[in-house]
């Protein structure tokens, strides 16, 4: 409760012209908008550029926002439907060459941690890129979230049922892509 | 035949979340994804300068811009009007017509449209009206197509 508090006195002094509030807010929220941007988006730069854009709308947004919310939840709003608009304008993103360096080979040392406990990690990630960004994102809310199916059908606009369904459907299709063998295959490897 | 998904029951969806849970949990997630170091810095430093107050009264202005855009838009369509279907020297007259350089560009762009709209008045109203309802259901499944989601969730990735 002293939390929530906090919280609402950082935004009514924010909103009293006292910038240092909002950057409390930021410094409590960055990581988890940046998660949920870098999950959507699947790319670190994109996802930075995401979250700055995501508070500048929240801080020029902030005389709208309804004290009775949680400013979590509203703030996670704003996110989840600037990263789905970003997803939709990316259908029309000529490749540019910055997309083909990005896929050469680089002739840079990665961080030093093994190329197959890279690649475990990122497998998940990976298999959350296969969904279409609308079941993606049900999933975020879900899993890295913990939001429960009325806060998630809140956040979306969805009735509990089409909730219900997208994500069952999601989990589906998580669940093939994460397929036990894949795992198994894994720990061949590292025991042989 | 199979359930459809939203008839599970609550101990089926619960056993399905729990399914996924414990499958993701092999690979040490969910687990969130860490923000760099200097990205709460430069969020801060790229919020505007004016106070949140003054950032929010900034949009009626852009909206009273769109409004007069909106007005000066229906004028120009008024006077095209009257100079395609009434006096076609009426507009140009108003910038002081054939004697000024303005006035003679309006009074060329009226005859040369004179002829176009008599060319779809001819047409006829209800092609006229056909061809509108064959780009408004053409517009709309593109439209529609652009939102529905990629098959096997593609998507371009930068």
């Amino acid at each position: 409760m002293q939390h929530l508090e906090e919280e609402a006195q950082w935004i009514a002094d924010a909103l009293g012209g006292n910038q240092l509030a909002f950057a409390q807010l930021v410094e409590r929220y960055t990581g988890a908008v940046y998660n949920l941007c870098y999950r959507m988006l699947a790319n670190q730069q994109d996802a930075e550029d995401a979250a700055q854009e995501i508070f500048v709308r929240a801080y020029t947004r902030l005389s709208s926002f309804d004290r009775n919310r949680r400013f979590s939840t509203w703030l996670l709003s704003i996110a989840s439907n600037y990263c789905i608009d970003r997803l939709r304008r990316r259908r029309f993103a000529w490749l540019t060459l910055d997309d083909v360096a990005f896929w050469l080979p680089s002739s840079e040392s990665g961080p030093e941690r093994s190329a197959l406990q890279h690649e475990r990690d990122d497998v998940v990630q990976r298999a959350l890129q296969q969904l279409p960004e609308q079941y993606r994102l049900v999933t975020l809310l879900r899993y890295w979230y913990d939001m429960s199916y009325n806060e998630i059908a809140a956040h979306t606009g969805l009735t509990e049922s089409a909730l219900k369904t997208r994500l069952h459907r999601a989990r589906k299709m998580l669940g093939e892509l994460l397929a036990p063998q894949g795992v198994l295959e894994w720990d061949e490897e590292t025991t042989s | 035949m199979g359930r459809r998904d939203d008839e599970l029951t609550p101990a089926q969806d619960a056993q399905a979340d729990q399914l996924l849970r414990d499958l993701m949990a092999l690979y040490g997630e969910p687990r969130p994804a860490p923000p760099p170091q200097y990205l709460a810095q430069r969020i801060v430093a790229a919020l505007p300068q004016q106070p949140a107050t003054l950032a929010r009264r900034r949009l009626p202005i852009a909206g009273t811009g769109a409004s007069l855009a909106g007005v000066l838009a229906l004028a120009l369509f008024a006077l095209g009007l009257w100079g395609v279907l009434g006096n076609s020297a009426g507009p140009a007259g108003l910038l002081g017509g054939a004697a000024s350089g303005l006035g003679r560009a309006l009074l060329v762009l009226t005859l040369a449209a004179k002829p176009l709209v008599g060319s779809l008045a001819a047409i006829g109203l209800p092609t006229l009206a056909g061809g509108a309802l064959l780009v408004a259901v053409a517009s709309w499944a593109w439209w529609s197509l652009v939102q529905r989601p990629l098959p096997g969730g593609m998507e371009v990735l930068s």
